[in-house]
């Protein structure tokens, strides 16, 4: 009793994949001389995740591999990987990859009776281990195998006695199953020789291109789910964005130190002294009112004050928005020259967000940004991503920015108009669909109001957390060099309005 | 008439392919007389032998020659299946 306790409760090792971004998600890889399943419909990329396995394990892991296939014969899978340029018949030849080449080849097979076993499989498997003294053994795939022979019980014999031996001498199985046969194909192996982790895939179509998602979960144990990531197959193999590593506890926010936008009234009266450090605010406004302009006029004051700036856009041309700071007086391309200034743009079309999350985090790190803009959280909905999905995004680049340190302005148009009558300007204001405001630590608004047949710019700030910021709205215009505050609506002198340019 | 060549697959390690070869060796003795040649294989000595005609199951008797390539898996001994899956005439039969 005591001894199998012992058993159970030791954490399984873990042994890493070498797969790009996959062993992020599997928290530190594969259960070491367990069989791992992995599940999806035709076509989303079970067999390349396969090869992945081994060609990594060879190139990354130093761990030889055997590739065990029912589907495809070796000549396919060759021409497969040659396109990622994958020397296999290289990793053949020095002794490191074996095929166990499985797959019918169109012969004439007959079956009589139930009176066989499969001990030529197991012999093959076991000679091509001892070959390249495999540390890895893939298989491709099981609904292929039970499809073939009509003794089940033999299969399940077989299939358990194959991977008692690959625990035994503790190499990992990775083994791919149709998503339609997965119960059955589980059920018929023991749990004592697979790990409780299913690697599952999917995908479907989106405007250009096909989008894939990866998910790991627990068959055992309530129901447990770690959320799916996307990946790519591109044209180096497969490539998985795990989710961006956020702990929401940490966070390197400074009330007392303060981000400035360089506008002496935006800065100090109204904001009294500015964004404290670490946090994300929203500036949240109709189309024209200004919102890119002032969340760059914040990266451009971060610069000035020697600090590294990262822009984000989703539907902003980089180059027009350059010269659009060239006319402001900003120069963007000599900033980005020097390396403080970075853009980062993903397509909207087919948006891949953890990805694009993954791009932020890497560029982050690498150019030691201080100040961010992101471009705008309201395209996220556009770009086709569900309300949850646009809201756990804010969360977890929030939660990141926070992190770090990262002093963050995100932009955000709203759609409805606020032809408010005076003395109620903020009652149409209702933060739209995905309802960031609650995600984040500042809220500013932009707005376009009429006074005496003319339409002026007025701002607000909603909320700032931990700051004593002013509730008033005031009046505003841009002109060279940026934002320029134009006093308390409704109390401006008349001289402001005819400085307008 | 081409020679028809012919592999038995066993596990030697089992009392059964005794039998298993003594009987497919009588009924293609009676059945094709001297046009063929039957190799007997065990698997747990010659794997690569397996691998190379893609056999995963014991015991398999396949027709290498000619081709297509056939194999019957399982029950060797029910002789009608035996020569008609293998495509094989059987003129013992016809006597």
């Amino acid at each position: 009793m005591k001894k199998k306790f012992r058993e159970t409760g030791e954490p399984l090792k873990k042994t890493l994949t070498g797969i790009e971004g996959l062993d992020e998600v599997l928290e530190g890889g594969l259960p070491q001389g367990r069989g791992a399943l992995v599940t999806g419909e035709t076509g989303t990329g079970k067999t390349v995740l396969l090869n992945e396995f081994i060609y990594r394990g060879i190139t990354r892991r130093k761990e030889n591999g055997i590739f065990v296939s029912f589907e495809e014969n070796s000549k396919e899978i060759l021409q497969d990987v040659g396109g990622f340029g994958w020397d296999y018949p290289g990793l053949i030849k020095q002794d490191k990859l074996r095929f166990v080449d499985a797959a019918r080849r169109g012969e004439i097979i007959r079956e009589i009776g139930s009176n066989y076993d499969f001990t030529p499989l197991v012999l093959r498997i076991r000679e091509a281990i001892k070959q390249v003294n495999a540390q890895r053994v893939v298989i491709d795939n099981l609904n292929a195998f039970f499809m073939r022979f009509r003794n089940k019980n033999e299969i399940r014999a077989t299939l358990n006695f194959l991977l008692g031996e690959l625990k035994e001498k503790e190499i990992t199985a990775l083994i791919s199953v149709e998503k339609a046969g997965a119960e059955t194909a589980l059920a018929a192996v023991s749990a004592e020789f697979v790990s409780d982790t299913i690697i599952e895939l999917s995908s479907h179509s989106g405007q250009q291109k096909t989008l894939r998602e990866l998910e790991v979960r627990k068959m055992r144990g309530a129901g447990y789910r770690s959320g799916k990531v996307e990946f790519e197959i591109g044209s180096a193999g497969i490539q998985i964005f795990p989710k961006i590593p956020v702990n929401l506890t940490i966070a390197a926010t400074d009330f007392n130190v303060r981000k400035k936008f360089e506008v002496r009234e935006l800065d100090d009266k109204i904001l009294d002294g500015g964004i404290p450090q670490g946090q994300t605010v929203l500036i949240s406004g109709n189309s024209g009112t200004g919102k890119t302009i002032m969340a760059l006029q914040f990266i451009q004051a971060g610069l000035k004050a020697g600090e590294h700036g990262l822009y984000v856009g989703l539907e902003e041309n980089i180059e027009e928005l350059k010269k659009v700071a060239q006319g402001l007086g900003w120069d963007f391309a000599r900033d980005e020259k020097a390396g403080k200034l970075r853009f980062l743009t993903a397509s909207l079309i087919d948006l891949q967000k953890d990805r694009l999350l993954l791009d932020i985090v890497k560029s982050t790190e690498k150019n030691n940004i201080k100040r961010l803009v992101f471009d705008s959280a309201s395209s996220l909905t556009s770009a086709g991503l569900s309300t949850q999905q646009a809201r756990n995004f804010v969360i977890q680049l929030g939660g990141f920015l926070k992190m770090k340190g990262i002093t963050s302005v995100f932009t955000y148009m709203m759609t409805q108009n606020f032809q408010a009558a005076k003395g109620r300007i903020l009652s149409s204001v209702e933060m739209t669909n995905i309802q960031v405001s609650s995600l984040v630590d500042g809220l500013i608004l932009l707005m376009f109001i009429e006074q005496e047949q003319e339409v002026k710019m007025v701002l607000n700030v909603l909320k700032m957390r931990g700051v004593n910021h002013s509730k008033d709205i005031y009046g505003y215009r841009i002109e060279k060099g940026g934002l320029v505050i134009e006093g308390k609506y409704g109390q401006e002198s008349a001289d402001h309005g005819k400085n307008r340019q | 008439m081409s020679l028809i060549v012919l592999k038995l697959y066993v596990v030697k390690r089992l009392p059964s392919s005794e039998q298993i070869i003594r009987q497919v060796r009588e009924m293609l003795k009676d059945g094709i007389k001297n046009h063929y040649v039957l190799r007997v294989i065990d698997v747990e000595t010659e794997p690569q032998q397996a691998e190379k005609d893609n056999i995963l199951a014991a015991p398999s008797l396949v027709r290498v020659e000619p081709k297509p390539e056939k194999k019957i898996i399982g029950d060797l001994s029910n002789r009608t299946l035996l020569f008609s899956t293998l495509g094989l005439k059987d003129s013992g039969a016809e006597k």
